[in-house]
């Protein structure tokens, strides 16, 4: 019994966070299509953004290419789902394997997210070597290779012309199952000896590599994670678009999905759900008044956002946190606040008091 | 042979704009520890400005836009990056990200999204035939003006006061500061530098393309990353060195790409700089330096 209580509060934060959205998922549809979208969207950017904290949050380097593995997934997702008879027409130069595939979606999450990974690995070779700074702007080239070459490979991709006929099978549940999937897998390698060198590094380079952690191949583990993860959310996102330009994975949203990290918190997963949920309702009431602006107003509010967040709490609003039902009982129990956020030391609180 | 020398002119200009371009970031970057992503906005700027005054006289409009994108870039600097100042070197990084796509998209709701199409002297537009060689008047108006300003800034940073000032900051600015030097006054001039020189590279990318537009600074700002990091975070020698390589692998692929592949260009060069940084991670010439 104390066995099985001692695994589910070990996944307490991942629990909670998939009850909320849980929650939203359910009550979402019933206020009608348009909410329904915004949620599914909402959903995905959480995987999105849970993905990009697995390299940025945990490594403490924020990279400007992440978005780069999402196009790489949607791309590959796309071309091995959209019916044989379209690509015919759509994309008469492709070669035959591809013209001839025709697969379901969850082979193409795997095609998707395996490619990414792949993708991630070979660039690590030189970028993960890159110390902190460069290496968030090597990771912005990546992205603008990327670009080019999607917006390019006309006989791949239709070039900067849309990509249509991508069958829509992501529904509410499809994007509430990515994102709870993302949240369980990220929590396990941010709790996993990998994710702990990581963090130590994150927190002091020399100590870190003192102790004999090797940066560099930390942080070569975690970026074929996050590309596996990112490449997932890239084919789910283009099932859910059904239609899709190379802009579609490009600054805007490597800005948004920035925005919605720091802004949440860069340091806790927590951070990494909490963000895009309030980004999500920012958008929304920023988008009703762009009918008196024009559109640019939902960017320049969130970018505002941004650097006031940045400016009065840097390390975002949860600040490192995590969320824990224990934390918050020990709390009230010994009505005093307990600044200790990490579980087991909070466990051992816990059998304490009773 | 004409080829040859052709290439070389073509790729003597460009690396000159892109002197242009990476000088203010690695000059920033060296003072404070910030990699600013708004300074292809102060190009933006000056381009607006060059737009706003175009109609009146050219000069006029030249000056004009360089005050307006000094005092952007002063601004810029006072409200968005003095609180974050002490931060980490990541902190100020993504808060010049936010600035940047502020300013992008406030320059979208004032000015939309269409480009406004700035007219320049036609003497600016020509182009002479040197012997079978074709040098555009642009060309050798990006050169001189690269030399002018490096040379002035060379100048200023070795024989005037303030000048050397920035230097002893860039170095160590907490000593720099235990000795006298005001940092506030320090980093106001440098972000006033940043700013003139986007207007001058703001001129440059005018009358080449004759447009003025709200995404404009975004290639340049790429430009001048890219040419930084290969030569070394924080090292002006290293940015310098950076923008020429850069100019010349450009020409280069542009002569050796096919023609389906020359859209993807870019692409390749960056390709060709991420190489050079998997053999050099610290860029071509490192600096040391710690930064407070």
């Amino acid at each position: 019994m104390s066995y099985l209580r001692h695994r589910v509060l070990a996944l307490e934060t991942p629990i909670l966070l998939s009850l909320i959205l849980l929650l939203v998922t359910f009550v979402a549809p019933s206020a009608g299509l348009s909410i329904e979208n915004r949620a599914i969207v909402m959903l995905i950017n959480v995987a999105l953004v849970v993905g990009l904290y697995s390299f940025a949050g945990l490594s403490g380097v924020l990279t400007f290419g992440h978005m780069s593995f999402m196009g790489i997934g949607a791309y590959a997702g796309a071309l091995v789902t959209i019916p044989v008879v379209a690509k015919g027409s759509l994309l008469p130069d492709l070669p035959g394997f591809l013209a001839n595939a025709e697969v379901s979606l969850p082979i193409a999450i795997l095609i998707g997210g395996g490619l990414a990974a792949l993708f991630a690995a070979i660039i690590s070779l030189p970028i993960a070597r890159l110390p902190g700074l460069a290496l968030s702007l090597a990771m912005f080239a990546v992205l603008i290779i990327c670009y080019q070459v999607e917006a390019n490979w006309d006989s791949l991709t239709r070039g900067r012309q849309a990509l249509l006929g991508v069958p829509t099978n992501t529904t509410i549940w499809v994007a509430l199952a990515t994102a709870i999937g993302a949240m369980f897998v990220v929590f396990a390698y941010q709790q996993s000896r990998f994710g702990l060198r990581l963090r130590a590094a994150r927190e002091d380079e020399y100590s870190a590599a003192a102790t004999g952690v090797n940066i560099v191949r930390e942080r070569r583990i975690s970026l074929v994670i996050s590309g596996a993860l990112i490449g997932v959310v890239g084919v789910v996102y283009a099932q859910y678009l059904g239609v899709f330009t190379p802009n579609d994975f490009y600054l805007d949203l490597t800005f948004m999905t920035i925005a919605m990290l720091v802004i949440g918190g860069t340091r806790s997963l927590t951070g990494a759900v909490i963000g895009p949920m309030l980004v999500a309702v920012l958008t929304y009431t920023l988008q009703q008044g762009e009918t008196v602006t024009g559109p640019g107003l939902q960017q320049v509010g969130l970018a505002i956002v941004m650097v006031l967040v940045l400016v009065f709490r840097p390390s975002g609003l949860t600040n490192g946190k995590e969320l824990k039902l224990s934390t918050v009982v020990t709390r009230f129990r010994q009505g005093r606040a307990d600044r200790n956020g990490r579980s087991s030391e909070t466990d051992k609180a816990m059998t304490a008091v009773e | 042979m004409t080829d040859v020398i052709q290439a070389v002119v073509d790729a003597l200009s460009l690396a000159s704009l892109y002197a242009l371009l990476a000088l203010p970031v690695a000059l920033i970057y060296g003072i404070m520890g910030l990699i600013n992503f708004a300074q292809g906005e102060l190009t933006m700027i000056a381009a607006y400005g060059l737009f706003l005054f175009a109609a009146v006289t050219l000069p006029l409009a030249v000056f004009m836009a360089l005050v307006l994108v000094v005092v952007a870039a002063l601004a810029m600097e006072r409200v968005a990056f003095r609180p974050v100042r002490n931060s980490s070197e990541e902190t100020l990084l993504v808060t010049s990200f936010a600035v940047s796509f502020l300013l992008q998209n406030l320059a979208l709701i004032i000015f939309g999204s269409r480009p406004k199409s700035i007219s320049t002297p036609s003497s600016l537009s020509q182009s002479f035939d040197v012997g079978g060689i074709f040098i555009d008047a642009v060309a050798i108006l990006t050169v001189v003006l690269a030399v002018v300003c490096i040379g002035g800034l060379v100048l200023f940073m070795n024989r005037s006061r303030f000048g050397i000032s920035m230097r002893a900051a860039a170095e160590d600015f907490t000593m720099a500061r235990l000795v006298g030097i005001r940092a506030n006054a320090v980093i106001s001039a440098t972000f006033a530098i940043a700013g003139a020189l986007a207007g001058v590279a703001a001129f440059v990318l005018v009358v080449q393309s004759g447009s003025a537009f709200a995404t404009m600074g975004l290639t340049p700002v790429i430009i001048a990353f890219v040419a930084t990091m290969m030569g070394g975070l924080g090292s002006l020698r290293g940015a310098l060195l950076g923008a020429a390589i850069l100019g010349v692998i450009t020409v280069g692929f542009d002569q050796i790409l096919s023609e389906e592949l020359r859209p993807a260009r870019d692409a390749f060069v960056y390709g060709a700089v991420l190489l050079v940084l998997l053999v050099r991670p610290s860029g071509l010439i490192p600096s040391n330096r710690e930064r407070v």
